[in-house]
């Protein structure tokens, strides 16, 4: 029975870099240096006009193949998260099979998922392989969130990047062992008016002909019904009800304490977030990881990115247990234990 | 009011010392913009062991409602 473990990661960021510095010359009273101590992001990249979430899903792929690290024949399916596909239909992920030249014989699906979305990705990998449905799984995380942002709306401005992010799912002959799972999943759709785009889907089509008033909030952000809209206090709170007692039940899960994991790596919502959820859970700082000051909050691609940028510096070894802690947008959550594994091929 | 109540959320909002207090409101203090707000829930929950739901907090004109929110959840 195959055990699915990650075998690769490669990534794609758009060559449009967006410094704190130039948004601050679009906000005039912005403090720039609070903003940065808050949110611990001093820059992001953005993607360009006409540059989609599968562009950059397609070249991060490409880096993979162009590695060494897969052969396309090998892939059998293919997943793709993203909250900006490039049409309502046909699915992204056909057209990038084509695109990406892969066999005709990959099964191919959107899902569509924002900051939970790698997690429940490497769940839907796991259990295409151990179910013997697949044997090598590419799962593409992308997102464009620059895309529904209005230009003065600073709330959102500040956080989001874009990204691509190409994850390779293999399956190995190992009886017994888990290299990825078990999971934890959550969901409570009451917060989803809290990080929106609100108007564009079929329930509030835009209507013919008419641009929607764009209107400023009480702290001065601009957005129309087409643009993305967050809640910041009330998606901070859920994360802080909700969050500590996810990793609590995993590790229930598990039967391990904290002291067993050698590394955690959250959503990289904003460092104001993430530092008030690792004091909250009591996990020490060298256990916890953060790699968003460059990128910003890539929503599905910001845990596949940080774990990467460990791999790169040498601080995930074979055998070692991550946790991994996705949530967000819907609201959704889910959180798995990843045992690193090795296999011997040339991987990561 | 609490004094310590006083002086966390001048910290939090970044005012001098015991320049604030329960009558100040809030629309008029320079510090009391989004960050703070989600500064606030923080401080609540971790000082006074409560979550703040945010419609209530959008309700309080004055530094004094903000504490009576504290005493009440």
């Amino acid at each position: 029975m195959l055990a699915s473990y990650i075998s690769a990661i490669e990534y794609y960021l758009p060559e449009n870099v967006v410094t704190n510095e130039q948004l601050a010359c679009d906000f005039s009273d912005w403090n720039i240096e609070q903003i940065e101590s808050k949110t611990g992001i001093k820059s992001r990249h953005i993607a360009a006009d006409g540059e989609c979430a599968s562009d950059l899903g397609v070249k991060a792929a490409q880096k993979l193949f162009a590695k060494g690290l897969v052969n396309k024949a090998e892939i059998d399916f293919m997943l793709f998260c993203t909250q900006s596909p490039d049409y309502f239909l046909p699915s992204s992920s056909c057209i990038m099979q084509d695109r990406l030249g892969l066999s005709k014989n990959v099964g191919c699906l959107d899902f569509n998922l924002g900051h939970s979305g790698f997690i429940y990705g490497l769940s839907l990998a796991k259990g295409l392989i151990e179910s013997g449905q697949a044997k090598c799984v590419l799962l593409i995380t992308a997102e464009t969130y620059s895309k529904f942002i209005h230009p003065q709306d600073r709330s959102v401005r500040v956080i989001f990047g874009d990204a691509g992010a190409a994850t390779l799912i293999r399956g190995h002959e190992s009886p017994g062992q888990t290299f990825i799972g078990p999971f934890v999943f959550g969901t409570d759709g009451s917060g989803f008016q809290n990080l929106i785009v609100p108007v564009g889907g079929r329930r509030y089509p835009k209507p013919a002909g008419m641009d929607l008033p764009v209107t400023t909030d009480s702290y001065g952000n601009r957005r129309s019904p087409e643009n993305l809209y967050m809640n910041g206090a009330e998606i901070f709170t859920f994360t802080i009800k909700v969050i500590p007692g996810v990793v609590a039940e995993l590790l229930e899960k598990v039967k391990m304490e904290i002291s067993d994991i050698d590394k955690f790596i959250f959503h990289q919502a904003n460092k104001y977030v993430l530092e008030y959820l690792r004091k909250k859970i009591k996990i020490p700082p060298d256990k916890f990881v953060y790699a968003l000051e460059n990128i910003g909050n890539t929503v599905s691609c910001s845990i596949p990115l940080a774990l990467k940028s460990e791999i790169e510096q040498g601080k995930i070894l074979p055998g070692q247990k991550l946790m991994l802690v996705g949530y967000g947008v819907g609201y959704s959550w889910g959180a798995n234990l990843l045992q690193w594994f090795d296999s011997g091929q040339a991987n990561v | 009011m609490n004094n310590s109540f006083l002086r966390n959320f001048e910290e939090l909002i970044e005012a001098k010392p015991n320049t604030i207090n329960g009558k100040d409101v809030l629309s008029s203090l320079e510090g009391w913009n989004s960050l703070a707000v989600v500064g606030f829930i923080a401080m609540c929950d971790e000082y006074y062991n409560v979550i703040i739901p945010v419609e209530n907090l959008q309700s309080c004109n004055t530094v004094d409602d903000l504490w009576k929110l504290v005493n009440i959840g």
